[in-house]
């Protein structure tokens, strides 16, 4: 199954305005691969994963995901949606809803999963990203650790081929990353594809596959984590890497 | 020989000599007043308040007909009392003072059959409490629903009567609803209606197709630039001459309809704002679960939107239940209107002064309890530091 290619994009475009954010970006990623994607900020980086689920329009090129083409197609977009999860800096999660209730409510509504499956699911969720015993509080009443871990869970109750982090630690006190770094590298681990936008230098090297590093609205330079980190070949990457190593 | 209130009475009203100056002042001019309240209060005669106070309450709804006006007061504090269910610690003050109010008016000068009526008022709550609880459980919640959705057609549907006058609900005009029942009924429906028009107007606003979105805009800031009273003559005296007799609406329908478009407009802007506060994220968040648009709306982004704009809600609620007494001037007799005929019979010449502190006594009470119950909900939606119900 390795090396079947889950994420096409080739060329992809899109502009604010007049302001052009995404200037081409060509790559495929395979099933299984766990991308980590570096750049200052307002590079693109997110914007290119949340053109992934369409979060953001893109306005020119094309984007291959799972065989089926992105286009402004609401069916081909909700298709795509159904086997993406997407995990955000400020968690989101839904503030008048009990945790149980924040991870059980897609599957119930959007996948007409019986009440009593979708329960159980989360539980074992919870379980997995190690707050069970949270299941009845509310969102507000968590550590910005747990309410990371939830929003995973809930991303998970989907059962998603793909899943998307966007700067998943940027918004915590230092003591709560490794929590969520944890759940993540368990995740890296079980064969799911993962782009996680990042500045967690020690995850990168970690667990990634590649790193991707972003500037200027395009991909300069991506190759596996030893190649990046040691031999950077672009001047732009290298001055990055010292700027935040040794920040 | 120190006391605290003492204490408290020197260094707040004493401190300075200008502060004893401004205290000596004023206790001087609120011992005035006072004083020419207590005996203004007790030289006028209230007779006027009892003599008048079915017209007051009803208004000239008959009074053979009176007890469907008990009954549907009846389904309310049945239903008032499944609700007190909800309330996660059982029955707390507010619950307790709505339980124990009816009765304890039936200890006042009422005619005997109004006595009876006043305390079944006070056992139906309790019987709605204890049937929640012990009987339907788990199903309250559904009688809850069903129960209040159903109200609004019910109580029509009962005071105007469907039958002949000789059948068991003869058919009351809507010329001879009158007083507290009026205005209740207006109050009730216009709080509904504009909401939902609002609701729909707001959504409209927001909507991406243009055809939608400026009618909205458009329908808004019409109704906005006008006043509402100009919408209640254009309604009374402008309606019927634009539409042929057989299909124009009767005075009562046609105020209301003003009445309802009016807030409406308002009512849209603030959920607008409401719209307007929410974090994009959330709508992100939603799409992103692959909600549709409707699911989002329902579960995710509306019920938000409500808890924020509770504050706002309340400020119009409790101005479309006095804006309400403007249908007097088209000449229905809802409490203001009521008021005004009986200043205006010569029996109760100068006491008019009585029967408007009479109605301002039941604004208040009409009022305020849509500002206490909107606490209470606001708080019971603070989910941010509320411990979950198990």
């Amino acid at each position: 199954m390795k090396n079947d290619i889950i994420i096409e994009c080739r060329n992809l475009q899109k502009w604010f305005g007049e302001f052009n954010v995404l200037k081409g970006i060509d790559i495929t990623i395979n099933r299984g691969e766990v991308v980590v994607i570096i750049g200052p900020s307002g590079s693109g980086k997110s914007t290119f994963i949340r053109t992934l689920n369409h979060l953001e329009e893109h306005q020119k090129g094309e984007l291959v995901i799972n065989g089926i083409e992105m286009s402004h197609n609401i069916k081909n977009i909700n298709k795509i949606r159904s086997e993406i999860g997407m995990v955000f800096q400020s968690f989101n999660l839904f503030p008048h809803f009990t945790v149980l209730q924040n991870i059980t409510l897609a599957p119930v509504w959007v996948k007409k999963v019986s009440k009593e499956k979708a329960h159980t699911r989360a539980m074992e969720l919870l379980e997995r990203v190690g707050i069970a015993d949270q299941a009845e509080k509310y969102p507000g009443q968590l550590s910005g650790g747990q309410q990371q871990r939830v929003a995973i869970a809930r991303s998970l109750a989907m059962k998603p081929e793909i899943m998307l982090f966007d700067e998943p630690t940027s918004a915590l006190d230092p003591e709560m990353i490794k929590e969520v770094l944890d759940v993540m590298i368990e995740l890296a681990h079980s064969n799911m594809t993962l782009l996680v936008v990042t500045h967690e230098i020690g995850f990168a090297k970690a667990v990634a596959d590649r790193i991707v590093f972003f500037d200027y609205g395009k991909i300069i330079e991506m190759g596996t984590p030893d190649e990046i980190f040691n031999n950077p070949k672009e001047e732009r990457t290298k001055l990055f890497l010292s700027q935040i190593l040794d920040g | 020989m120190k006391n605290k209130y003492f204490e408290w009475i020197n260094n707040n009203l004493l401190n300075t000599w200008y502060n004893t100056i401004i205290t000596i002042f004023v206790s001087f001019f609120l011992f005035k007043i006072t004083k020419s309240m207590i005996l203004w209060f007790s030289s006028v005669s209230w007779e006027v308040i009892p003599r008048n106070l079915k017209l007051i309450l009803t208004g000239s709804y008959p009074v053979g007909e009176l007890w469907r006006i008990w009954v549907i007061l009846g389904v309310a504090a049945f239903l008032a009392g499944v609700s007190y269910s909800l309330l996660k610690k059982g029955i707390t003050g507010t619950a307790l003072f709505l339980i124990i109010i009816p009765g304890s008016f039936a200890f006042l000068n009422f005619s005997s059959g109004s006595r009876i009526w006043l305390i079944i008022l006070s056992i139906l709550q309790i019987f709605g409490y204890l049937f929640a609880r012990y009987i339907a459980g788990e199903k309250s919640k559904t009688v809850i629903i069903i129960g209040w959705v159903l109200f609004l057609p019910f109580m029509y549907l009962f005071i105007s009567g469907f039958t002949s006058s000789e059948g068991i609900l003869p058919i009351v005009k809507t010329n001879y609803w009158g007083g507290l029942l009026l205005s209740m009924l207006i109050s009730i429906t216009s709080i509904i209606f504009s909401f939902i028009i609002g609701l729909m107007l707001a959504l409209g606003r927001r909507s991406e197709l243009p055809v939608i979105k400026y009618f909205s805009i458009g329908v808004i800031e019409t109704i906005r630039g006008v006043p509402l009273i100009t919408l209640l003559f254009l309604g009374y005296l402008v309606l019927p001459l634009a539409l042929p007799s057989s299909v124009t609406p009767g005075v009562l329908i046609r105020a209301m309809s003003g009445i309802i478009l009016f807030h409406s407009a308002y009512m849209a802007e603030s959920i607008r704002g409401g719209f307007q506060g929410l974090p994009k994220t959330q709508y992100e968040a939603a799409y992103a679960m692959n909600f549709n648009k409707f699911q989002s709306l329902v579960l995710i982004i509306l019920p938000q939107v409500i808890k924020n704009i509770i504050p706002i809600l309340v400020n119009s609620l409790t101005g479309m239940v006095k804006d309400t007494s403007l249908i007097s001037i088209i000449g229905l007799l809802d409490l203001v209107g009521i008021s005004t005929a009986i200043a205006a019979n010569p029996k109760y010449l100068g006491d008019s002064p009585q029967v408007l502190l009479f109605l301002s006594v039941i604004y208040f009470i009409l009022c305020f309890s849509i500002s206490q119950t909107s606490r209470k909900i606001e708080a019971g939606m603070n989910y941010d530091n509320k411990e979950a119900a198990k």
